[in-house]
């Protein structure tokens, strides 16, 4: 015993020895390097505003950017004829930038400005009573018997079950008939939460209209928010109007039973009523502007618009202006990024990062919606003026990469070719939001200065026509990292 | 410490031993097969990259735009996050936070990738990295891959092999104390019964009937028991007849020592005529010849050994010299004696079987009256003196071979006997490995036998 114990403890320690951890060489990552490469055009610690800053101010461009491209096989078409547009303070920043949610405060200040500080009742969703849910769990138990999830919406039979327990766990509490007391509403949040999200969330839908505040976040004890936005629609449900585009069709389908019957673009500048609409395009802008205003928030400005008619199955018809707005961070807007592509994919661990949507939608009778989707917020100041490559360089990188980038898209899966026309119509110099990579499950990243070509594209399959670039928004065809040069790619938000 | 205590803690060892052990290599099988697909699944994706961006549909010259041109195939591929790409000692991309390329030490199967399973900072990382060639430009493209979920699986595992470990452990425990208890209740029987031994009651015995070790040191403990009791019996019986053989002694000594102080005192003390002097000095002489007799006889018992030398000897001669040395107490008491053998030999100690006869015959003239006949016999292996006279009762044959024991005590004494005579006949015959056989009638006679071993 007095020997056998030392063996075993010297065996114990001994297996239990484990090699001496790697000191690995830390490197910065790439946002941590741009900001490096934009600090080191500050030599001095001194504060910024006194230091001297080693950027040349940004002279401005009067040639357009001409360009023909078109690819070995012919599938590929690239064309520029565009003009280049700069800030006109000659400079431009790069800011830190994080995703804003919208607070409970907020909300309220909405709340009030909406309904004018007077309560609300409201007719709520529920609760169900147990008639509608015995319908329900009969519904929902049909699908799972059957397996019949997938063709239901469901994202796998799982979805299903868990469902039928939510409804199960409703029964013995639900009301016997219908709630008809309505709910006072005073512009505070309630708390859903769905699938392990925690959603805040203000939402009012009556006959006077509809207004939604709302941030989500994960359960559990982190909390880490997911993402926040508002939409305010005048009206009772069937008379509201909201927009779907697609990448090659534009704005395609509406909701509320609205379709759209025509659209052109217009200059948000122009203060004419040529259609005898009750606001010029300024004004409507204005109305919105004002909205925010009105809200405190004063860093927005109008980017682009379009007329619109539309008409409802009922026969109904109406014209309205869609402005889509932009922030303005040190009087540099940010880049406009349409919805086809506010919404990137990622296939990291990350939570997916939408870019920033505001719009509105003005008829004559005034704001008939808007919505603020995705909100961001400017936390500090990296340079107020960078050091940005020339238009010269921007303008070559586009020449060589643009085929690289644009030819994998002729190839197609069906047994079809694919013609690309893609047409360079302008090239500013904004603002666009690069993410931080692994920055675990949080949204923050930089506002970088990037050239940025807008166009539209157009493809075609199996015959090649002259291509229909009518369409009232510009995309974004390319963009290069004015710091650095590289490409951004605005699915990957970097 | 008690054996119990004792199994137990090895016991204890032992299994938690073997639970670690088996644990270890569990978990290092399954911690190799989680790492192993880890790594199979990161080349898969490394590779599905790789290929992606050295499928190279255009060289550029310019050296900015090859790093442009490498960076967005870099940034085009998918886990962007987990990558790094760089040239000439420069990162063009990294957002790992580290450098991951002098951590590859190991070489892939198909001799492109290289990779390893490293723990930096206190993470677990999968690293795979290659060289991708562009133009004339060597670029390093690596993936670095966070194993937390496997360190936490790991973890987790470690964890489950503890808790149940630990709950095997002391269930074992449990039940090997509760078996060991009722396994060693037959020990602490024997431990019980060895203390009554001890303690004097050699009665106790143990009541175990089982077919094992410890049936067998039941058995054997029993044995042991019962050799123990008869050895003190017959230590008591020793010490009996040793304590009776002294109070008989003492007893036999007291007399004529007593009648030697007594004529003594007289002559010493008082003037006697010449005729009581004679008297008490015949006294004195006799009771001295009779102390000489029984310390003489009383030697021989004593000395007497197991250890004497037998020779084969022949009866005859023996014979000869017993008629010898009884022919004068024969004429004396007027008994004829008639001796028979033929040409008999034994294994013998002629002295000490002529004493033994002599004595014999001596009792047997005793024993017999005037005219009579005393046979001495010696046939096939046996030697028997055959008296004619009194006899002994039936109840007291078995007694007078103990040692001053006399069927006629005065009668005995009168003739000069000490009672002695047949207690040396019997050591005799013992020391001859013979069995020494009484057979007696009352006022038919007596024969008494020396039956010699076959084995002689």
């Amino acid at each position: 015993m007095k020997r056998l114990l030392p063996l075993i403890l010297t065996f114990c320690l001994l297996i239990a020895c484990q090699p001496t951890p790697s000191e690995p060489v830390v490197v910065q990552k790439d946002t941590e390097r741009l900001v490096d490469t934009v600090l080191a055009q500050q030599p001095t610690d001194s504060p910024k505003e006194d230091a001297p800053n080693t950027a040349a101010p940004i002279e401005p461009i009067t040639e357009r950017f001409t360009f023909d491209y078109t690819s070995e096989n012919g599938f590929l078409h690239i064309t520029a004829d565009a003009d280049v547009s700069v800030p006109a303070s000659g400079k431009i920043p790069m800011t830190y930038v994080k995703a804003h949610y919208f607070s409970d405060k907020f909300a309220k200040k909405l709340f009030d400005y909406v309904y004018q500080g007077n309560p609300v009742y409201v007719n709520t969703h529920g609760p169900k009573t147990k008639a509608v849910i015995a319908n329900e769990l009969a519904y929902y138990q049909q699908i799972a018997n059957e397996g019949t999830w997938e063709e239901n919406g469901f994202v796998d039979a799982q979805e299903v079950d868990e469902y039928i327990e939510q409804l199960k766990e409703l029964y013995p509490n639900a009301p016997e008939t219908p709630v008809s007391e309505p709910v006072l509403a005073d512009g505070s949040m309630t708390i859903e939460s769905y699938y392990g999200s925690d959603t805040h969330k203000l939402e009012i839908d009556d006959e006077i209209g509809y207004l939604e505040v709302y941030r989500s976040e994960s359960s559990g004890k982190d909390h880490t928010p997911q993402n926040s936005g508002m939409a305010y629609f005048r009206g009772a449900f069937d008379t509201r109007i909201g927009y779907e585009e697609s990448s090659s069709e534009g704005l395609r389908a509406f909701q509320h039973w609205y379709s759209e019957y025509d659209s052109y673009r217009i200059d948000t500048s122009d203060d004419t009523k040529a259609y005898g609409q009750a606001y010029s395009p300024k004004e409507a802008a204005e109305l919105g502007l004002q909205f925010f205003r009105d809200l405190g928030v004063t860093d927005i400005a109008p980017r682009d618009m379009c007329y619109l008619y539309v008409a409802h199955p009922n026969g109904v018809t109406k014209s309205l202006y869609l402005i889509e707005y932009v922030r303005i961070v040190e009087g540099i807007p940010v880049a406009f990024i349409p919805a086809v592509q506010a919404y990137p994919y990622t296939d990291s661990a990350e939570f997916p990062w939408d870019y920033e949507q505001i719009h509105a939608f003005v008829d004559d009778e005034g704001l008939e919606s808007i919505g603020w989707h995705n909100p961001i917020d400017v936390t500090g100041i990296v340079s107020d003026q960078v050091n940005v490559i020339s238009f010269e360089d921007a303008s070559n990188i586009f020449k060589s990469m643009c085929g690289v980038v644009y030819e994998p898209q002729t190839a197609t899966s069906f047994n079809a070719d694919c013609y690309l026309d893609v047409k360079v119509e302008h090239v500013e110099l904004n603002l666009i939001r690069i993410r931080e990579q692994n920055a675990e499950m949080l949204k923050t990243g930089l506002y970088v200065p990037a050239w940025i070509f807008y166009g539209k594209e157009v493809a075609q399959y199996n015959e090649h026509g002259e291509p229909d670039f009518d369409k009232p928004f510009s995309k974004i065809l390319f963009a290069i990292n004015a710091v650095d040069g590289s490409i951004i790619d605005l699915h990957k938000g970097y | 410490m008690r054996l119990i205590t004792r199994i137990l803690l090895c016991a204890s060892v032992l299994i938690v031993a073997a639970v670690l052990i088996s644990c270890a290599l569990i978990l290092h099988a399954v911690d190799r097969q989680k790492r192993a697909d880890a790594i199979k699944s990161a080349e898969t994706d490394f590779s599905e990259i790789y290929y992606t961006i050295s499928n190279v549909n255009t060289v550029l010259s310019d050296p900015i735009l090859c790093d442009t041109y490498m960076t967005y195939k870099v940034k085009s591929a998918s886990h962007l996050d987990q990558l790094t790409l760089s040239y000439d000692g420069t990162y063009l991309i990294n957002n790992v936070g580290f450098t991951p390329e002098p951590f590859l030490s190991e070489t892939s199967e198909n001799g492109i990738y290289h990779y390893v399973i490293t723990r930096v900072g206190g993470t677990l990382y999968l690293m795979i990295g290659t060289d991708v060639y562009y133009g004339d430009r060597i670029y390093i493209i690596s993936m670095v891959r966070s194993l937390h979920e496997l360190d936490a699986a790991m973890r987790t595992l470690i964890l489950q092999c503890v808790v149940i470990g630990a709950s095997v452990t002391v269930l074992f425990l449990f039940l090997a104390w509760f078996i060991l208890s009722a396994s060693l209740k037959p020990i602490r029987t024997l431990q019980s019964g060895a203390q009554s031994i001890a303690s004097g009651d050699y009665g106790t015995r143990i009541d175990i009937h089982r077919k094992d070790e410890i049936g067998r040191l039941a058995d054997e403990f029993n044995t042991m028991a019962d050799a123990v009791e008869n050895s003190i019996s017959d230590l008591r019986e020793q010490n009996e007849r040793k304590q009776q053989f002294i109070n008989d002694l003492s007893h036999e000594m007291k007399t004529p020592v007593t009648s030697l102080l007594l004529n003594s005192e007289t002559l010493l003390t008082r003037t006697v005529s010449d005729a009581d002097r004679e008297r008490a000095l015949s006294r004195i002489h006799e009771q001295a010849e009779w102390i000489e007799r029984l310390s003489r006889k009383l030697m021989q018992l004593v000395v007497l050994s197991d250890q004497i030398e037998l020779v084969l000897s022949p009866v005859v001669s023996l014979f000869d010299a017993v008629r010898e040395t009884v022919v004068d107490s024969l004429d004396r008491a007027g008994v004829k004696l008639t001796v028979e053998c033929n040409d008999e030999t034994f294994l013998m100690d002629m002295n000490l079987m002529r004493s033994a006869l002599v004595n014999l015959i001596e009792n047997a003239i005793k024993a017999s009256e005037r005219g009579s006949t005393v046979e001495l016999i010696a046939r096939n292996n046996e030697i028997l003196v055959r008296d004619h006279g009194k006899g002994i009762p039936k109840d007291e044959v078995a007694r007078v071979t103990e040692p001053f024991y006399m069927v006629d005590r005065s009668r005995s004494k009168k003739l000069g006997g000490s009672g002695l005579g047949l207690a040396l006949v019997k050591r005799i015959a013992e020391a001859h490995h013979a069995e020494l056989v009484i057979e007696s009638e009352l006022n038919i006679g007596t024969s008494i036998f020396f039956r010699f071993s076959d084995a002689i």
